[in-house]
């Protein structure tokens, strides 16, 4: 039994192996202590998802309502600009200690809340996206022929246009929203988890294991998702983390452009879009939301450099 | 806690500060939307005394101190006038020019946000826009114009007038006039100028307007009577529109084509160069009828966002800039080149209220509305008090405007109530509908408004949109709620808003469409009436009342006339006219 055991997993599936995926984890996390960016990263993120999760209870303005008698009030430790002849300077105060906006609204707990939705359409979009290309990729690279074919065509014409135009058209025709935002960016960005998701499956299914596994009969269905898929995963996840940036990056474009999530909904990149009109007046209104994006999209990044590490078989030795 | 907006906004009161970005720019949208003529009123006090022989008091006045060619001093007020409007146009305490700086400019510079010269070219009497009439009048004049008082109508290239019945005026023409091609001007020209808009063949974007035009009969060669199709109260107002403007006729019968690139007027200034999308060059007619205007070489150019309007006008690449940020006043007038100078424009930015659709039919619904929005409020926060809050949509300078109207205050409380009486105890959820960049601050001053009237349980749904969609979703009455339309009254005239925007008439050129959601049959009933009743005071009192039926009736969401700021160099001298029309002619060097 015993020996069954160790001689036939190492054969079929050495990665999906509950205990090398442990010890692939283990190694990450080791890898991490020794990542000074990759904690940092983490670190940010961390604080980025908690304030996001946590936002009715950091703040105690409404970010939808403002008062707009207090409007273009600036960050506490700065004076603010006199709009007016013979107006006084005021100064900042903690009331609202990033100031607040051109209809009064606090931005603080507009970045905050602007978390959830940025962090939501970073994540949502991935998912779907990478679940939808890399099982596109899996069947194109295992059936090959002209189910490949199809599919790598249709997903060149979708390369062909500028991602962000792609975006921008599709919004057009489905309209804004939180949903349609999503699903633009995940139709968007499929084709390129497809195709790394069919180069890893055209060398893996030449693999013994996946031989091995077909002669005992196991079925197409099966043996794509039970032993093909986990062991072409790594390059996807690494891939897609890189692309939670740029799908934050892409909403807060589309919400700039107007063609986000709806015109008042506090997002980064309608409070971009906002804070642009004022540059020269009230720089507050662009720069924290501008900060907002750069800090959360640096962390993922460097999460995503610490992940490419710890996941890549070839460097496990270096370590 | 110190509200600095509060410290800021003292010194002005309510009308304070600069004015948003001006508002040109017709709407795309209804045809009509945009255009300025100036018209109507005038006519309307002065056809008063239509009727022959009837009362000794008020003859038609302007004619009497017209008689004289040039230079007719400025129409002194008649009583009838004093009577009609009396309305006084608030100021603004505007900075005197400081040291200019540099070299004497060559050629001045004027830049607007917007290029209207797009649909029909530079050809005057198709367009309705504001801008480009703006451009184009320096070139083409009409019969008679409205003074600066916008009150008051004055010859231009006719001399006198006289209303010989009730379908009637005569006008003698100026003598020795040319056309900037050596045609001479003369009554054939009018008649072919006149006529021309109203042709199948070269219609004009608000032909609609001046439809009521039957004929132009020629009398002599200074002579001409214009004959209407009924009675029009408002005829010679509506004679100063930019549609009645005067073209060579020799000339323009080649075709519109011809019309839509080249210019010759009678006007100040004729043309140097202009081709698509490219500046309109003018250089100063020296055979000007009148005094020919010191600045001798003018480009008008197009400068799209404000943000770089702001920086040409510090550079000193423009001279005259429209639309300036409010924000930006107290920086442009630190900057020792130039100064932003304020006035009260003549936009009215206002949002129809689709009253077929629950809940606003109910008429308690639409004035919790209007009690809940906090016009005054978003006006001093947001424009920085740079908005005239009125009562209706009218101007306060048409005719039949009703000084006595106050506007809706903002009383919560008030809409809660009204809301309850209408059986929405726990306030409603409405949309707005609304669009960006246009018009000074338009995005944030809807989503102010929502934010305030939220304040009274009526909860806005914020619906922004591109204009042209907002249009087509409007035909397609996909725009319950309220709908952004901001309009330039041009002839100065109640009729000239309430007929175009409210009337069931116009609702059915509309299809009944959400483009005119307003058709009131009681409210036609007096709007009708006031559009041909000849005498001055009845129709005056129409109006009142029409405003008063409309304002109870609360048949759209009222709210201000624009104040335009202009940023002007140091090196020019002018004082910014209230009906957004920016002419190098009336502007000198500072020297």
């Amino acid at each position: 039994m015993a020996g069954e055991r160790a001689s036939v997993p190492t054969l079929l599936t050495p990665f999906a192996d509950v205990r090398a995926r442990r010890s692939a984890m283990q190694r990450a996390l080791r890898l991490l202590r020794r990542n000074r960016l990759g904690l940092l990263g983490t670190a940010i993120l961390s604080t980025v998802v908690l304030a996001a999760i946590l936002a009715p209870f950091l703040t105690s303005y409404d970010p939808m309502i403002g008062d707009i008698t207090k409007r273009l009030t600036c960050p506490v430790l700065t004076w603010c600009p006199s709009f007016m002849p013979g107006a006084t300077p005021v100064r900042g105060s903690l009331d609202h200690p990033l100031g607040t906006d051109q209809l009064g609204r606090d931005i603080f707990s507009r970045i905050v809340y602007g978390a959830r939705v940025s962090l939501i359409v970073g994540l949502a979009a991935v998912l779907l996206g990478a679940g939808f290309g890399s099982t596109l990729g899996l069947v194109s690279g295992y059936y090959g022929g002209r189910v490949d074919a199809l599919i790598m065509r249709i997903g060149d014409v979708f390369l062909a246009f500028p991602y962000l135009l792609l975006a921008i058209a599709i919004v057009a025709v489905l309209g804004g929203g939180l949903l349609n935002v999503i699903i633009v960016l995940a139709i968007a960005t499929w084709v390129p988890y497809a195709r790394i998701m069919r180069g890893s499956v055209l060398s893996a299914k030449e693999q013994e294991y996946v031989i091995a596994a077909r002669a005992i009969g196991v079925r197409d269905l099966a043996l794509l998702f039970k032993h093909v898929a986990p062991n072409c995963i790594t390059p996807i996840i690494v891939f897609g983390t890189f692309n939670v940036a740029a799908a934050i990056i892409a909403e807060a474009g589309l919400s700039f452009l107007g063609l986000g999530v709806g015109a008042t909904r506090p997002t980064w990149g309608n409070m971009l879009a906002d804070g642009r009109a004022y540059v020269a007046t009230a720089w507050w209104l662009a720069t924290f939301p501008g900060l907002a994006i750069m800090l959360t999209v640096l962390s993922i990044n460097m999460i995503g450099d610490w992940l490419r590490d710890a996941l890549d078989p070839h460097l496990r030795n270096i370590e | 806690m110190a509200d600095p907006r509060q410290d800021l906004r003292t010194p002005y009161g309510s009308m304070s500060r600069n004015l948003s970005r001006r508002t040109f720019l017709g709407l795309a949208a209804g045809a009509v939307t945009s255009a300025l003529l100036a018209a109507c009123r005038r006519e309307a006090e002065q056809a008063g005394p239509p009727a022959p022989g009837q009362t000794p008091g008020p003859s038609p006045t302007p004619a009497a101190a017209q008689t004289a060619g040039p230079s007719p001093a400025p129409a002194e007020p008649t009583p009838r006038q004093e009577a009609v409007r009396g309305v006084e146009i608030p100021k603004f305490d505007n900075p005197p020019p400081g040291r200019p700086s540099g070299s004497k400019p060559e050629e001045l510079v004027i830049a607007w946000g917007v290029n209207q010269l797009t649909t029909y070219g530079i050809d005057p009497q198709r367009h309705v826009g504001t801008v480009a009439e703006s451009q184009l009048r320096h070139m083409y004049e009409p019969l008679v114009a409205f003074d600066r008082d916008l009150q008051t109508i004055v010859p231009a290239l006719a001399t006198s007038w006289e209303r010989i019945d009730d379908l009637t005026i005569q006008f003698k023409l100026r003598q020795g006039v040319k056309f900037h091609n050596g045609e001479p001007f003369n009554a054939e020209a009018v008649r072919y100028s006149i006529l021309r808009p109203l042709s199948d063949e070269t219609p004009g974007a608000s032909r609609s307007t001046y439809a009521v035009i039957e004929d132009v009969e020629i009398i002599d060669d200074y002579t001409v009577n214009i004959k209407t199709s009924r009675p029009d109260p408002a005829l010679l107002a509506r004679l100063t529109g930019f549609h009645m403007t005067i073209v060579a006729p020799k000339w323009a019968s080649q075709g519109p084509e011809v019309v839509s690139r080249e210019a010759n007027g009678t006007g100040p200034y004729r043309l140097v160069s202009w081709s698509p999308n490219e500046d309109l060059v003018l250089e100063a007619n020296e055979e000007y009828w009148g005094d020919p205007p010191e600045i001798k070489r003018v480009r008008l150019v197009t400068i799209t966002e404000q943000a770089t309007r702001v920086s040409a006008l510090r550079a000193g690449d423009v001279h005259v800039a429209t639309a300036m940020p409010p924000e930006e006043i107290a920086s442009i007038n630190a900057s020792g080149r130039a100064r932003a100078l304020r006035v009260v424009g003549n936009r009215v930015p206002f949002y129809f209220i689709t009253i077929e659709v629950p809940p606003y039919n109910d008429k308690r619904v639409r004035q919790a509305i209007n009690y809940a929005a906090n016009v005054q409020g978003v006006i001093d926060a947001i424009l920085l008090g740079n908005g005239y809050r009125i009562a209706t949509v009218l101007p306060i300078w048409a005719f039949g405007y009703d000084p006595t109207l106050e506007p809706y205050p903002h009383d919560p409380e008030k809409a809660k109530q009204l809301l309850a009486e209408a059986g929405y105890p726990n306030g409603i959820d409405i949309k707005i509908w609304y669009i960006q960049g246009r018009y000074p601050k338009d995005k944030e001053v809807a989503e102010a408004m929502a934010q305030e009237m939220a304040k009274a349980n009526i909860r806005c749904t914020p619906e922004l949109r591109e204009a042209a969609t907002l249009t087509d979703m409007q035909k397609n009455k996909e725009t319950p709620g309220l709908v952004f339309a901001s309009w330039g009254n041009w002839f100065f005239d109640a009729d000239n808003t309430f007929f175009p925007l409210f009337s069931c008439a116009q609702a059915k050129d509309y299809n009944f469409d959400w483009r005119r959601p307003y058709c009131n049959e009681e409210f036609d009933k007096i709007i009708q009436a006031a559009r041909v009743e000849m005498d001055v005071e009845k129709r005056r009192q129409l109006y009142a009342e029409a405003q008063r039926f409309f304002y109870d009736d609360a048949g759209a969401l009222f709210m201000y006339q624009l104040v335009d700021i202009y940023g002007v160099n140091n090196w020019v001298l002018w004082e910014p006219r209230n009906d957004e029309m920016i002419w190098a002619h009336e502007m000198k060097w500072n020297e």
